[in-house]
């Protein structure tokens, strides 16, 4: 049987990116299981968690994207998760010092801050992709009540709860989208 | 994100190719199609690129200017660039589970290719779509993740056709923000869908409707019909309705569930496809034999993947089963291009298939004419709703994860093969002389070595398999068979991509 062939040949460079996040993958797997093992056996602070996290981020963020709702607003709202997680993994395992609760709404208001200015330089075009950043302001504000309940109040969190409550007001501006939108997220088909 | 080099024939350079009173023309028909755009600067300036590149490729073919800019009128475009996007799609029930079950490096696609008898001109075939696109509001969409589903939700931009230059049905990067994939390759023109938007009958009236667009702006007088649609209608709500929300639930269960099925046993290759063959036959002489062999079609191939199935599998115990899916359209005459397809699965002891096809032919008829059936399909259609259903108020975030290891279990694994038979492709007599055949090949299954669709146009039948086996025993031993039984063969296909 002789086979004619009728598609392009597949260039190297092909070949290579479709290998790499291959073998890639598994190097992430086979580093996560001996980083877990070795800090099983040395005991000790779990870091291993910490770096199992940090391999978890890096596999997600580069090379395994999304494959759906590829945009600057979820990929940042999605950097910003693994990033807090991070934060509170290394302060929670290593630090021990409750330091994630000044640093993490730092970079909650910074990110809420970069997914407005995404959002606000083409409202008509990224209003569609606001969700995320709709879920970043509840997070935000639970979090900011979660503190106020729970701890002393300083200021990175003052300047989160007023970041999170100024996006939210200025989006009544566009209150009709902003229902669309979330009528399309939770309905139930 | 790689930018591309765009080649943008500047308006000043076809302005010295035009006469004056052109010149004035060309500023209108420029203006008219700025009225038409209500879009970002860069999708503007790519759409106004394509207008150029077009008009370019007809000055440099003789086209007189008139005549151009009458194949190109902007009135074509529609309200679609001009529209902000609005509309949204719930998944249909048969698409829901696509995006559900997808695992690393997989996006459930399937491909339709025309071959036609003349090279693609690129810059007609862009503004084909460019066009094209309007009818099809479904397509003109990205997935999104709800809360509780997933839904499809339009996207306004230029819609990009490509060189082909990659892997065969390698998923869609997730930054293109959009679900399909127009590709050209000398005189073939595919498209590789993502399973969410349509199935072979949606895919197939719009590969149609893209070439005739297409051939009508190279001059030629092609009109619409059944299964080309004509671009400046107004799109119908039920050509875009979920048919599964109409469907009447019946009672009792077909299940989805089975027992693991015996697959080939050549080691899956790290890339999928790692190959794609074609058979091209003669459809009159495949007929022919079929009815030699008292079956039809479909039956008597499904007799053959059997018996190469058996060959190539060390595995002599367990079941083989084929999954045939079934167009639901054929019983209630719906126009949707959404989903709308449900499946039956074609089982034989491993330990049965023995002998010729003439031994298996008798099994494989009867259990086609019963499982497929529109009780049975009813009653897979029911099960498939209420399940939809009984899910409806679980978050996405629950579901996404159980749904993958649950698919992960079973999934693939439960079938050996696929068999699509989309049938015969028909489109208006005019359109034959310049389309010379199609060809449709399923998704590869990281499981199933093989699957394998089938596609008749004219008096051709293209039988293609898609690989994830380096090990050619299967496709051989088919070759062997269907040359056996005197059928005339043209293989086609790729190089091996994997190892």
């Amino acid at each position: 049987m002789v086979i004619k062939e009728v598609y392009p040949e597949l260039s190297k460079q092909n070949r290579a990116i479709l290998k790499i996040r291959n073998i890639v993958r598994y190097v992430f797997v086979v580093a996560s299981i001996a980083c877990l093992v070795t800090n099983y056996l040395v005991k000790g602070k779990p870091w291993s968690i910490v770096v199992v996290w940090s391999i978890f981020t890096a596999w997600n963020m580069i090379f395994s994207p999304d494959r759906f709702e590829f945009n600057m607003i979820n990929q940042t709202v999605k950097l910003v998760f693994h990033v807090c997680v991070l934060l509170w993994l290394i302060d929670i395992c290593l630090v021990r010092t409750g330091w994630y609760k000044f640093v993490v709404p730092i970079v909650c208001f910074g990110a809420l801050l970069l997914t407005a200015v995404f959002l606000f330089i083409d409202v008509n075009a990224q209003i569609h992709n606001s969700m995320p950043m709709i879920w970043l302001i509840i997070f935000s504000i639970g979090f900011v009540v979660f503190m106020v309940v729970h701890s002393e109040i300083e200021w990175p969190v003052i300047v989160l709860g007023s970041v999170a409550v100024g996006i939210l007001s200025l989006s009544i501006f566009y209150h009709e989208e902003f229902l669309l939108e979330i009528k399309k997220r939770f309905h139930t088909n | 994100m790689k930018k591309k080099n765009i080649k943008i024939p500047k308006p000043d350079i076809l302005m010295d190719r035009l006469k004056e009173s052109e010149q004035e023309k060309y500023r209108e028909f420029l203006d008219d199609i700025n009225l038409h755009l209500q879009l970002p600067k860069k999708q503007k300036a790519l759409l106004i690129n394509d207008f150029n590149n077009a008009l370019d490729y007809y000055l440099k073919n003789d086209i007189p200017f008139e005549e151009a800019i009458n194949r190109l009128s902007p009135k074509q475009l529609g309200g679609f660039y001009a529209h902000p996007a609005g509309s949204w799609y719930p998944l249909d029930n048969a698409a829901i589970i696509y995006p559900l079950s997808m695992k690393f490096g997989q996006m459930p696609m399937f491909r339709m290719s025309a071959y036609l008898k003349e090279d693609v001109v690129p810059e007609i075939l862009q503004m084909a779509l460019d066009f094209t696109i309007k009818r099809f509001p479904s397509f003109a969409t990205i997935l999104k993740n709800g809360f509780f589903w997933h839904y499809l939700d339009s996207t306004k931009k230029r819609f990009t056709i490509e060189e082909e230059k990659i892997l065969p049905l390698l998923p869609i990067s997730s930054s293109r923000a959009q679900s399909f994939r127009v590709l050209h390759y000398k005189n073939r023109i595919s498209i590789e869908y993502f399973h969410v938007l349509t199935d072979g009958f949606g895919g197939s009236i719009f590969l149609n409707t893209l070439i005739g667009e297409y051939l009508r702006l190279l001059g030629h007088d092609i009109p619409c019909g059944e299964f080309l649609w004509d671009i400046d209608a107004t799109p119908h709500e039920d050509e875009l309705s979920n048919e599964f929300a109409k469907a009447k639930l019946q009672k009792g269960a077909s299940g989805f569930m089975g027992k693991t099925a015996t697959q080939m046993s050549g080691k899956v290759s790290a890339i999928f496809p790692c190959r794609v063959v074609h058979f091209e036959m003669n459809s009159k002489q495949l007929h022919e034999v079929a009815k030699r062999h008292n079956a039809t079609v479909t039956v008597y191939l499904l007799a053959q993947m059997f018996l190469a199935q058996k060959y190539a599998t060390e595995d002599l115990s367990g079941d083989i089963r084929v999954q045939v899916p079934v167009n639901m359209r054929k019983y209630n005459g719906s126009k949707t291009i959404r989903n709308y397809a449900m499946y039956f699965s074609c089982d034989l002891p491993t330990s049965e298939i023995k002998g010729s096809a003439d031994d298996l032919i008798p099994n494989i008829s009867e259990q086609v004419r019963e499982k497929s059936s529109e009780k049975d399909m009813n009653k897979m259609m029911s099960t498939t709703i209420k399940l939809v259903q009984s899910l409806k108020f679980v978050p996405l975030l629950i579901k996404k994860p159980v749904a993958t290891v649950v698919y992960g279990f079973l999934g693939d694994k439960i079938f050996s093969n696929y068999l699509s038979n989309l049938g015969v492709i028909k489109v208006p007599k005019e359109m034959n002389e310049y389309v010379e055949k199609y060809d449709f090949i399923l998704g590869p299954s990281n499981v199933c070595r093989a699957s394998c669709g089938l596609i008749t146009f004219n008096d051709k039948s293209v039988f293609s398999i898609t690989k994830t086996t380096v090990d050619p025993s299967y496709e051989e031993k088919l070759y062997e068979l269907l040359t056996a039984d005197g059928i005339d063969i043209e293989v086609t296909g790729s190089a091996v991509y994997g190892d």
